[in-house]
């Protein structure tokens, strides 16, 4: 399973790339691109079956994008990041793009957008217990402070929902016991892009 | 350019409002009814059928070309697996009440509730009964459900399953525990296999058993196990087993494993090691003490492997892998224990070792040192459910619930498929792994 999504991962990030090659050779000379950013995921959960009450959420994200300016305001790349869900660490690979919206000369409004699968290789999991990952989807916006061709600061707001799924002990007259967990965030982001 | 600017932040703000966590545990909880059934049905119900398709396998056996799959309490499916690749239904052969058997020289022996049935296999397109001997068993387990004899009447429960699912804060990551359920005392006679050493007797042409079988051949005799004792049967002539001797061994025994000249009790409590060097008399050797829990043993050489379960009508908490040293068996010590998920049956074909991990699938692990078994896992197959396995060699044989699989595992690292025979199962299939 997680070797198919890799290959469909490194799949798109191919064809992403071989557009950017193509485009390059009429358009651009290859750009790099790079966002880096760091910050918190905000989310909440409940009411539980069990009179739990709702819980808020907030937890540590960071990522990093890589990419090649395709057009003028796209960029399309790879997203690598680790983001830690109190029980769960998760490391997405995504495919991603910027696009700048609006450019004044030292700010530009942009959105970004990262569709990936999150992995569970820094996972340490209790005794039978087994953690693995799943979908990632990542939209957002944000703000790049900076001129052009020189380091930038951004902030951006995004969403980001990700998968994931937790085989669990089994105990009196169980034979099955897994738990789904799809995590709605929303969050925010600082960090630099050149 | 504006109007997509507010596309995006619309879209942004429409996800932002389903910013909850949605995260639910799903559980296949057991369920038991009681019924019961005529003891003269039961002895009157033996007959050779048509083939037909599985629908709640138990264990497996492998007898010369062909494969003996037992239907729960239901008969025997006799399957042709002269080509591996396209094993051909014979037969069924119905005998109510069957969760175990052995075969030698062509003799089938198979319980039918407390009987011990004999039947000629020369054909196996019709098997024939030849031989009874009644009253051997008094109660035992099927997938969980207790049976007993009172008087002429049968008490026997069925076992159905039901999904439960609740919500959860997405992080609880403690034992489950078993308040949704409960503990049952039962134990479990689904099957696991082993390698050739299983119950392969030492004369005749005997099968290959496994793990948790409770059967067993071993020179002239036939073994078989209850809850609390084992039975030993001359079967110097085949088709009229003479009852010889009872040992007592205690509450809660589950599965006999012969090896070379000692036999390896698997109880809910711990390992029995028997001296069976005079086969007509095993002897008690030394116990091997764990955690309440089922445990079907395999044996290499000086190490033994013993898989801990609990769920499935299995008590304590405890689902792991013991390796155990047994280079002195009067006083076997643990030499490690691996945290499993919930294992049942296990084959050795050193240094591989093959451990189903029921609905999680099956895990292949290399055992050349017993204390890295964890860091050497081969291979896990997760895409069908695992209870019982044989290792003929490079040759797997593996029973799950839905299916019926052989495998050719040369490749250590990546068993590959030879066949699969689907299974109608009656637990619910929830997850999709």
């Amino acid at each position: 399973m997680t070797g198919k999504l890799m290959r469909a991962l490194l799949l798109g990030l191919f064809s992403l790339a071989s557009f950017a090659v193509k485009s390059q050779d009429y358009v651009f000379k290859p750009i790099y691109v790079n966002h880096t950013e760091t910050g918190v995921l905000f989310g909440r959960v409940g009411p539980l079956d069990n009179n739990v009450g709702v819980a808020n959420k907030v937890n540590f994200t960071a990522q990093t994008f890589n990419g090649i300016l395709v057009r003028p305001r796209l960029a399309t790349g790879i997203t690598l990041g680790v983001d830690w869900y109190n029980a769960v660490l998760i490391n997405p690979v995504a495919a991603g793009i910027r696009y700048d919206i609006k450019r004044r000369q030292n700010t530009s409004f942009f959105a970004t957008g990262d569709i990936g699968y999150g992995f569970t290789w820094f996972q340490k999991d209790n005794p039978r217990y087994e953690t693995r990952g799943g979908w990632m989807l990542n939209p957002g916006f944000g703000f790049r402070m900076g001129s052009m061709g020189s380091t930038g600061f951004t902030m951006v707001f995004f969403y980001k929902m990700q998968k994931a799924k937790v085989d669990k002990p089994i105990t009196g007259n169980m034979i099955e016991r897994y738990e789904e967990r799809t995590y709605n965030r929303i969050g925010v982001r600082l960090g630099i892009s050149f | 350019m504006k109007s997509l600017a507010l596309l995006s932040l619309f879209a942004v703000v429409l996800l932002a409002t389903s910013c909850n966590d949605q995260c639910k545990e799903t559980r296949v909880v057991r369920e038991l009814q009681p019924f019961r059934i005529a003891v003269d049905d039961v002895r009157n119900g033996i007959r050779s059928e048509n083939p037909r398709s599985l629908e709640s396998p138990g264990k497996i056996y492998v007898y010369k070309n062909y494969l003996l799959v037992n239907e729960l309490k239901k008969g025997i499916h006799i399957i042709d697996n002269s080509d591996v690749s396209n094993p051909r239904f014979v037969s069924f052969l119905k005998i109510p009440g069957n969760g175990d058997m052995a075969v030698r020289d062509d003799m089938l022996y198979a319980d039918s509730y407390m009987d011990l049935v004999t039947l000629d296999l020369s054909n196996p397109t019709n098997p024939v009964e030849v031989g009874r001997n009644k009253d051997i068993f008094k109660s035992g387990v099927f997938d969980g459900g207790w049976w007993s004899v009172r008087e002429h009447t049968i008490e026997d429960q069925n076992v159905s399953y039901r999904v439960e699912t609740i919500k959860t804060n997405c992080e609880d990551t403690e034992n489950g525990g078993g308040w949704w359920g409960g503990p049952i005392l039962l134990f479990e006679t689904f099957a696991a296999f082993s390698n050739k050493s299983g119950s392969s007797g030492g004369n005749g042409n005997s099968g290959t058993a496994g793990s948790m079988a409770r059967f067993a051949l071993h020179d002239k005799y036939l073994y078989t196990i209850d809850n609390q004792s084992l039975h030993l049967f001359d079967i110097s002539a085949p088709q009229t087993p003479e009852s010889t001797a009872t040992v007592t061994l205690g509450w809660g025994i589950e599965t006999i494993f012969p090896y070379r000249d000692k036999l390896f009790i698997g109880t809910t409590t711990g390992m029995q090691i028997l001296d069976n060097s005079d086969p007509s008399a095993p002897k008690h050797l030394s116990t091997f003490s764990h955690a309440r829990a089922c445990d079907p043993v395999v044996v290499h050489e000086n190490t033994a492997y013993v898989t801990l379960r609990t769920g499935n009508g299995c008590q304590g908490s405890e689902n792991q892998l013991d390796v155990i040293d047994i280079s002195s068996v009067t006083s076997p010590k643990l030499i490690k224990s691996y945290p499993m998920q919930n294992p049942y049956g296990l084959a050795v074909n050193f240094p591989n070792l093959y451990l189903c991990e029921g609905t999680y699938g099956l895990k292949g692990f290399d055992v050349s040192d017993n204390q890295k078994i964890a860091d050497k896992q081969n291979f896990h197959l997760r895409d069908q459910d695992a209870y019982d396995v044989i290792s003929l060699g490079n040759h797997l044989l593996l029973i799950g619930r839905d299916g019926f699989f052989q495998y050719d595992a040369s490749n250590p690292q990546r068993p590959r498929l030879l066949s699969k025979i689907p299974v109608y199962s009656p637990i619910p299939k929830i997850n999709d792994r």
